[in-house]
């Protein structure tokens, strides 16, 4: 029966009302009490709430679990009916700014009487909301907590109000509790990215991951399917939706990570001879037998047709991602880019090898051209103006230890921002931007990425630039960097 | 526009074969021979008034002789000498001579023009602008002169001045420029625009203005001042042909849609429209002996002044109206304080810039049994902004365009 209701989460559809709506129906139906997870920052909210003056606005995006925190607060001050423009202890609640007509009138009252107000991040910006309130952005929150939170519920309510059976359903949660970490650690690259996902999508997420299939049924019989089509990994990714559904968050970023497409020879080998070097233990997995797999792999040494192992090769790209830690994604980073995280949010210092690379990269960047220096930062550009890539001059030589960063926290321990700053420039570092300085030290050349990239380090650059001197420079065979200082006098010209 | 006997009266002193364009139009607008040409000659009228005083009949260009022959001229033998000769005080020898003259070559803004009087440098500051005899007028067509006129015919001109005096008016290059040459002046009378108040040139100035008060570098000023001047001459001419025109925008596309279409005819359209203002002027004031083809310079400077920026065939072999990065990524730091809404900044794009990209902007202009295209049009456009970092995503749909 639980299942039921998960699948009603799953809707993919996110007709708000409706949604809510039949969620809580079924929950009433089975007698079962509705999953809720114990946010910590709730209880912060509210203590920072009563010991200040002034009225809070809870912002974030749809699906957030304003109105959930909004029910709360009410709740602790002794509400009794909750809705919208119910006053609990004095305070007003508007549980949806976006439905309201005269916006501004609120605002002004809230400066006067104590508010607390949801509103989408949006609506605000249409507004000048000075000091005058608490702000909290919901969307400053750790989606890859609040994931593992929920996820743990959710298995928790399996347990409970399910019964096992032989299933693709049940197999997909004996391989989500061994996995469970690396899935986390795909939401939490979202994160990374500064793209939260909101509990509503975190819902459609993990019910779409165990239950997989569009067929309604499917939970209720716990149909025998194949396991190409519903297994977890391959939910995970969405592919079981269609490309509406599966260009939302965090399906689209999941699709985005080449999961099961990135390979090598020696891994595909791995997976192809496993029998032959004795190495079958890392195939072997809940879904199905490893004959089964043997005798396409033998017809297609045999006839060469790749078609007959593609899906396979797939899942065990998968396999070797989430279960052996293989490094089959896009990044190359994100275990640094994780350390880095921890490091800053522990207040500890940052490697110097980490702030050497960034040098690197810079460099590279900043010069255009294949230079090899990690101990200096040049801040170079060119004569023209400075979209032009290859830089004529350099502007300012800096040592290694003037690149620093700061670490921006949010509402919970696990959330945080943080910045590259380099004297007054300051510029955000996502897990894609710190992706981006990894490959350009590694040798790539800046055309294979997205302009986006270089365009947020131009940007960062210009904040760099003031102008004094001349410095003229030369890279030589090894990639150093020789320079030529110039002092441009107003009756001689020398060199320094 | 001038009335036919008005024009011939105030334009006799100018030699011309033709008054009728000059009445429209004003005086000569050819299309530009660079991208950057026409800005170039603007600012270098707004130097010397800076210097000698603003005049809306004459200017005093200044030139810069000596310079122009040692980056433009000298080989390097040539260059020892003159080294020799005049600069062995001035430097601390000829190595440190030739690694300036060597990057000063490096900003000169690159040109088809193997002649001297078509080879300028990318302006940093005042000191590193110059005028070239070129009596044929190939590079500084007086484009940029009317570029001048309208700007000091605008409200703000003054302001404008002020700002620029500020941002632009020195750079380290100055001291070198004021070794290596001095400065001669000649004056030319300045070239003929018909009206004295146009909406056009406030608007001209005021996006100048905004490009001064903006975060942009200053080494990207001049760049930036070339792309909004060479939107503007194009604006202008469209302005004066045809009152309510406007520009359908393709968003680039792989396939051929309805949006595509509807550009293209739009742009003939327009091109059409100053055909025909010039015809109506001939009809209403008789002129005899009008050469028609005189027209196509101006319906070609339409195009050229908007070639890279919003015009282009890329795919097909028809002009239509396509935006560029360049001018996208100017277009949103000249409007968006920090955050707007997408729609409202496509409808800004609208009001202010006449450019109609989406779906209920399309609406507004014609009647189509499905603007499908118009939204894809659109959902391009998102595409490439987030490519430029413009673009933000909430996740209950809303998008905004953020600096």
């Amino acid at each position: 029966m639980f299942f039921e209701i998960l699948h009603k989460y799953g809707a993919v559809k996110d007709n708000r009302a409706s949604y809510d709506e039949k969620v809580s129906k079924l929950y009433d139906k089975y007698n079962i009490p509705r999953i809720e997870i114990k946010l910590d920052f709730v209880d912060s909210i509210y203590e920072e709430f009563i010991k200040s003056d002034k009225s809070l606005i809870i912002t974030g995006s749809a699906g957030d679990g304003k109105t959930f925190i909004l029910r709360k607060i009410f709740k602790k001050l002794g509400g009794a009916e909750f809705k919208d423009g119910a006053v609990a202890s004095g305070v007003t609640f508007v549980l949806d700014f976006t439905a309201v007509e005269n916006k501004y009138e609120i605002l002004q009252k809230a400066k006067k009487e104590k508010y607390i107000i949801a509103a989408n991040e949006g609506i605000l910006s249409d507004f000048e909301i000075e000091d005058d309130f608490l702000i909290k952005d919901l969307s400053k929150t750790s989606s890859a907590k609040n994931f593992s939170l929920l996820l743990d519920k959710i298995l928790e309510y399996i347990d409970k109000y399910e019964e096992e059976k032989d299933c693709i359903i049940f197999k997909n949660i004996k391989t989500l509790k061994e996995v469970k970490s690396k899935v986390e650690d795909l939401i939490r690259m979202c994160d990374y990215n500064y793209e939260h996902v909101t509990m509503r999508r975190l819902f459609i997420f993990i019910a779409n991951m165990i239950l997989g299939s569009k067929s309604k049924t499917l939970y209720k019989k716990c149909e025998k399917e194949d396991f190409l089509d519903s297994n977890l990994y391959s939910n995970i990714l969405g592919e079981n939706l269609t490309s509406s559904a599966r260009n939302k968050r965090p399906f689209e970023f999941m699709q985005m990570l080449s999961l099961g497409y990135k390979s090598s020879n020696e891994i595909d080998e791995l997976i192809l001879y496993a029998d032959l070097k004795q190495n079958e233990e890392i195939l072997k997995n809940h879904y199905f037998g490893l004959k089964e797999f043997y005798a396409k792999r033998d017809k297609f040494l045999e006839n060469g047709d790749y078609s007959l192992i593609e899906e396979y090769m797939k899942f065990f790209r998968r396999h070797l991602y989430f279960k052996h830690g293989f490094n089959l994604i896009r990044y190359i980073s994100f275990d640094e880019y994780k350390e880095l995280f921890e490091t800053l949010k522990d207040g500890k210092k940052v490697k110097k090898s980490i702030k050497k690379e960034i040098a690197l990269a810079l460099n590279r960047l900043f010069l255009g051209s294949f230079v090899n220096e990690r101990d200096d930062l040049f801040i170079g550009t060119s004569f023209k103006n400075s979209n032009e890539r290859v830089a004529n001059e350099i502007i300012e030589k800096l040592d290694v230890r003037e690149i620093d960063f700061e670490f921006v926290k949010g509402n919970d321990d696990e959330y945080g921002e943080i910045y590259l700053k380099i004297k007054n420039a300051k510029m955000l570092i996502d897990l894609d931007i710190y992706e981006f300085f990894k490959r350009i030290a590694n040798g790539s050349l800046v055309n294979s990425f997205s302009n986006e990239f270089f365009e947020r380090i131009m940007i960062f650059k210009s904040q760099l630039i003031s102008e004094d001197e001349l410095i003229l420079f030369n890279v030589d065979e090894r990639g150093r960097v020789e320079l030529y200082e110039l002092e441009l006098g107003e009756d001689y010209v020398s060199l320094q | 526009m001038l009335a036919y006997n008005e024009a011939i009266k105030l334009l006799s002193k100018y030699n011309l074969d033709d008054y009728v364009i000059p009445a429209i139009f004003g005086h000569r607008i050819l299309s530009p021979s660079n991208p950057y040409f026409t800005t170039l000659e603007f600012l270098n009228i707004i130097n010397s008034g800076i210097i000698y005083g603003f005049s809306e009949e004459r200017v005093k260009n200044i030139k810069k002789e000596k310079l122009v022959k040692l980056l433009f001229e000298c080989k390097e033998d040539e260059l020892k000498e003159e080294f020799k000769c005049c600069y062995k005080e001035k430097f601390e020898s000829y190595e440190v001579f030739k690694l300036i003259i060597a990057s000063l070559r490096k900003m000169q803004i690159s040109t088809d023009s193997v002649k001297v009087e078509g080879k300028f440098l990318y302006p940093h500051s005042f000191n590193m602008l110059f005028h070239n005899d070129d009596s044929r007028r190939n590079h500084f067509t007086r484009s940029g002169e009317l570029v001048y006129l309208m700007v000091k015919r605008s409200k703000r001109f003054n302001e404008f001045i002020e700002k620029l005096k500020t941002k632009f008016s020195s750079s380290k290059w100055d001291n070198v420029i004021n070794l290596l040459s001095s400065s001669e002046t000649k004056e030319e009378k300045l070239g003929f625009l018909p009206q004295n108040e146009f909406f056009v040139y406030d608007m001209l100035c005021e996006d100048l203005i905004k490009i001064l008060d903006s975060d942009i570098p200053r080494r990207d000023i001049f760049y930036y001042f070339s792309i909004i001047v060479n939107f503007y001459v194009s604006f202008y001419i469209l302005s004066v042909a045809k009152d309510d025109f406007y520009f359908v925008v393709e968003i680039l596309n792989d396939k051929n849609d309805n949006v595509r279409k509807k550009s293209r005819e739009i742009y003939r359209i327009n091109e059409e429209s100053v055909v025909n203002v010039v015809k109506n002027y001939i009809q209403k004031y008789n002129v005899e002996n009008f050469e028609l083809k005189k027209i196509s310079s101006v319906k070609d400077a339409h195009r050229n002044y908007l070639r890279g920026i919003l015009s282009g065939r890329e795919r097909t072999n028809a002009y239509r109206y396509l935006l560029s990065d360049e001018f996208l990524k100017l277009l949103v730091l000249l409007n968006v304080n920090k955050k707007m809404k997408f729609e409202k900044f496509l409808e800004l794009l609208y009001e202010r810039y006449r450019i109609v990209i989406g779906e209920n902007e399309a609406r507004k202009k014609f009647k189509l049994s499905t603007f499908a295209c118009f939204r894809n049009n659109e959902k391009r456009l998102i595409k490439r902004m987030r490519l430029l970092g413009f673009i933000e995503e909430k996740s209950d749909g809303d998008i905004y365009v953020k600096v």
